[in-house]
């Protein structure tokens, strides 16, 4: 089920990230860009993750990757001006982006019915956390402000 | 006119600040979770409010049963990711006059908000 579901949410996801970046940052967002599986040291240790846990008839964890430069334009667009990574408004804006984008996907997986949990977002600090599995869908994308990724881990 | 902006994001409530305010709204109040907006109901009864479905603490169908249930008819726009069918019904029976699913443009924001008053007049 979770396989089947994945490969539903993996086509879904290109089309909500397009749709959400353009509509509310108006940026024209597509996939491709350099933040490629796997990430290089340099882009590891800088990169801003929001994170929503997929509950119900399919599990997983979906978290939207952004180096630090391209999660400062993206934020920016969001809200209209700039904005420092440490204000708590910047992790606003990226849970709130992480949200849409995956919670928009979710909703358009036919047949299953699941929940979203609220999202998380977490400043990966140096050195980078090792890491200790790869992930079961990875989705490149490039826009305006930059590249960045999304990933999809099924529930173990 | 007062609005009530109920959404655990603050970016979210700050967009919808910035729409409301040209369409008439002179006081705008902002809530974090469905417990919030009782709260704020309760200091002065809103015009209108735009409503988030997940949130922590107290979501936004559990808000909606709880508001309706105090007998308030307020028009009330959801406005969420949530786009199952299911969903829209549910939200529909709990007592939502109307529903704008994430994303949005700032025109369709402003053209739901219009109908959802439209609804209740």
């Amino acid at each position: 089920m979770n396989q089947s579901a994945l490969t539903q949410l993996a086509e879904k996801l290109e089309q909500s990230a397009t749709e959400v970046c353009g509509m509310m940052l108006g940026e024209a967002v597509a996939a491709g860009g350099h933040c490629r599986w796997p990430l290089d040291q340099d882009q590891a240790a800088d990169v801003v993750r929001g994170t929503i846990s997929i509950a119900g008839d399919f599990e997983a964890e979906a978290t939207i990757h952004l180096p630090q430069v391209t999660a400062v334009n993206l934020v920016a667009a969001f809200l209209g001006g700039p904005v420092e990574a440490d204000d708590a408004a910047f992790d606003d804006a990226v849970g709130e982006l992480a949200n849409m984008v995956i919670g928009s996907a979710k909703s358009r997986l036919e047949g299953l019915a699941c929940s979203i949990s609220c999202p998380r977002v977490v400043h990966q600090q140096m050195p980078a956390a090792p890491i200790t599995r790869d992930p079961d869908f990875w989705l490149p994308l490039s826009g305006p402000s930059g590249d960045f990724a999304i990933e999809v881990q099924l529930a173990a | 006119m007062k609005a009530l902006i109920v959404d655990d994001s603050k970016t979210i409530r700050t967009i919808m600040q910035r729409s409301l305010g040209p369409l008439g709204f002179d006081t705008i109040v902002e809530a974090e979770d469905g417990q919030q907006a009782l709260d704020r109901a309760g200091e002065g009864l809103p015009d209108f409010i735009t409503l988030d479905w997940n949130m922590p603490v107290m979501n936004g169908i559990e808000f909606l049963k709880a508001y309706r249930a105090q007998g308030h008819k307020t028009p009330i726009l959801m406005v969420t990711t949530e786009a199952e069918k299911s969903r829209v019904v549910e939200a529909i029976k709990a007592g939502v006059t109307h529903y704008l699913i994430k994303p949005f443009t700032p025109d369709q924001l402003k053209e739901r908000v219009s109908e959802t008053l439209q609804r209740a007049a």
